[in-house]
């Protein structure tokens, strides 16, 4: 029997609680100083005016939510393949050394304030876009995308590669042994099996883009009062938004608006780890990615053929066109 | 047709494809461009990383000199240094990790050692992981309605340094409680044989087998801290008082190193005729800074892990299951 001391349980117990307390505090504080806003103006301005201007007291979300959008999606488009490749580099192709090193970047990467890719965006991006690529004036989306890209590598890249290292080697083994080539063992085997996993990763990026401040005020210009011509002139997204305007309020409608933008950030953030939750959980009870996984290798060891193996789904052009010739022997 | 028949076909057409020269000949060439696209993705990451590092340290160690470091910035000539930002950033790190620890640690020894599967547990466990992902920008509002309207605190360093805070107990919770966690459990067994308490087998016996983790903890959360940006310029403010530069009183406003640098690229500071080239000397300090704190939280973390390799008895294996 183990003797416990209550005081000593009731002391941490009580800085465990301090982490609920705090985010029903967030919860609370936010979005009860955030929905004041709808004293000020009606939801339809909010959410459907398409500019955000001070000195007129019209909030609208709709410039804040188009740069975070955009952002987002071309960040992502860029970012998710290039650190899935990566990814699957470091676990099937790369020598222990080699993935040392390359371990060791992803943290560095991970580890740089986001000062410092502002800093670099400024100095090297926007001048880029503006000279190399004639788009505007080059501060503005597209300057704040490629910096995001960067910023959002270590994030996809180390669950991705939690999630392909994790999978059986079994799997492997299979492909190989049906003679299978590396990639089309990572192409119809492992990137099906590693599915959900991947896709966590994808979610948990997006996070990271759509929260990002810093690297992306310095260098979107900060444009809130309409909705950006093209990719290259000045725009906002909702964090930059608030760390610029928020300290310089003046009316009290103003800063209940940024509050608000503040409590919808958060409510996105909990949509998307709601929504990881439940692609995790599903996962042990070996249903949806791991059991097509497994009857992409079983059949083709069962019947001597890819054939039933084969998911439309995951056929893609070029990448999967020897197995298409191989299905229709060609 | 029959299924039977429908896989017999399949499996000669298999055969087929597998026997001609050209599918498989176009199979590896497939391969071999996986392979080159792949090592050129994580190729491009190495590059970058060396890039950023080469363009920032040639952009900053000119400007970097000892007086630099020692001195305030001056108004209408050149030469000012950053040693006020710096000070006031050691000191939030300091400041910050004084409340983080103790908190974090506490949190981690209940999750580890006390937490039951309940109700409660899973809510602590879903406040810290949604903790960590809540951008830090949110942290910074929740630090600007709380700590300065409604405790009246104002833009401080104190303010910053409770915002801070929240924004890291996460990590510090995370990477503890594995900390404690990878105590072997004979360790307690012993303990709990000779009568000890539960408090005096974690106090004696479990504490002093974590530390290792847990300052790894603190040098990691250090980084962030010494980094962070966005949530102090809405609750430390942007500006040190210029009579009270190195003062320790906690209710002063401060600017940290990070957000001197933002504020000399994005706002201008009146009069500083040499902005852009404090700014490189800035950017370079804080980058040392925190590579010096992750490879030092690096090389810790591997000397700790060959020690335990080395000397524990216990494999890992036998850490205590969650009850």
């Amino acid at each position: 029997m183990v003797r416990k001391s209550i005081w000593a349980q009731s002391l941490f117990f009580s800085t465990a609680a301090l982490l609920v307390i705090s985010t029903a505090a967030l919860v609370l504080f936010i979005g009860g100083n955030g929905l004041q806003v709808f004293r000020y103006i009606s939801p339809a301005t909010f959410f459907l005016a398409p500019t955000w201007d001070q000195n007129t007291d019209t909030f609208g979300i709709l410039p804040l939510l188009y740069g975070s959008i955009m952002t987002t999606l071309i960040t992502l488009i860029i970012s998710a393949p290039l650190a899935i490749a990566v990814a699957f580099f470091m676990v099937e192709v790369a020598s222990p050394p080699v993935r040392r090193v390359l371990r060791s970047t992803v943290e560095l990467f991970a580890s740089l304030p986001s000062v410092i890719y502002g800093f670099l965006g400024l100095i090297i991006v926007v001048p880029w876009v503006r000279e190399a690529l004639h788009v505007g004036l080059g501060k503005g989306i597209l300057a704040a995308s490629i910096v995001l890209i960067f910023m959002v590598q270590p994030t996809i890249v180390s669950i991705a590669e939690d999630a392909i290292r994790s999978l059986p080697e079994s799997l492997r083994e299979g492909a190989l042994a049906v003679g299978a080539t590396r990639w089309q063992m990572i192409w119809r085997v492992l990137l099906p099996a590693a599915r959900s996993g991947i896709i966590t990763a994808v979610i948990l990026g997006i996070g990271r883009a759509i929260g990002e401040t810093m690297a992306v005020q310095m260098v979107i210009g900060n444009i809130t009062s309409r909705i950006p011509a093209n990719l290259g002139t000045g725009a906002t997204t909702m964090p930059a938004a608030i760390v610029t305007q928020y300290p310089e309020t003046t009316s009290a409608a103003h800063r209940s608006a940024l509050i608000m933008v503040a409590f919808m950030l958060l409510l996105i953030t909990f949509a998307l780890i709601t929504i990881v939750r439940i692609a995790t959980n599903r996962q042990p009870g070996a249903p949806s990615a791991s059991r097509k996984a497994r009857q992409h290798i079983a059949a083709p060891i069962q019947q001597q053929g890819l054939t039933e193996g084969a998911n439309p789904q995951n056929l893609h052009d070029d990448e999967s066109a020897a197995f298409d010739q191989m299905r229709s022997g060609a | 047709m029959s299924a039977d028949a429908r896989d017999d076909i399949a499996a000669r057409r298999t055969r087929a494809a597998l026997r001609n020269p050209t599918a498989r000949r176009r199979a590896h060439l497939v391969n071999l461009l996986a392979t080159i696209v792949m090592s050129a993705a994580a190729l491009l990451l190495v590059v970058v990383l060396f890039a950023v590092i080469f363009i920032l340290l040639r952009a900053g160690l000119p400007a970097i000199s000892w007086t630099f470091l020692t001195t305030g910035g001056t108004f209408f000539e050149e030469g000012g240094g950053i040693a006020p930002q710096i000070f006031v950033s050691l000191y939030m790190l300091v400041l910050s990790l004084l409340i983080t620890t103790p908190l974090g640690v506490g949190a981690a020894i209940y999750l580890a050692e006390y937490a039951k599967p309940s109700r409660l547990t899973s809510a602590i466990r879903f406040s810290t992981e949604a903790l960590s992902s809540v951008p830090s920008v949110v942290f910074g509002v929740f630090g600007a309605v709380v700590f300065l309207s409604y405790f009246q605190f104002g833009f401080s360093i104190l303010s910053g340094a409770l915002t801070l805070t929240l924004l890291n107990l996460p990590l510090m919770v995370r990477i503890s409680e594995d900390a404690i966690r990878s105590v072997p459990a004979s360790y307690r067994e012993a303990s709990l044989a000779l009568g000890g308490t539960q408090w005096e087998t974690i106090r004696k016996a479990v504490l002093p087998s974590a530390v290792p983790g847990i300052v790894t903890a603190m040098v990691l959360t250090g980084g962030r801290i010494i980094g962070e940006t966005a949530p102090l310029i809405l609750t430390t403010g942007t500006t040190i008082s210029p009579n009270a530069q190195y003062s320790l009183n906690p209710l002063a406003t401060g600017e940290t190193l990070a957000v001197h640098i933002w504020v000399l690229k994005i706002v201008g500071v009146p009069g500083l005729t040499d902005a852009n080239s404090v700014a490189n000397g800035a950017a370079a300090v804080l980058l040392i800074m925190v590579l010096l704190l992750n490879i030092g939280a690096a090389l810790f973390t591997s000397r700790l892990e060959r020690r335990l390799r080395g000397t524990s008895g216990a494999p890992r294996a036998s850490r205590r299951k969650k009850e």
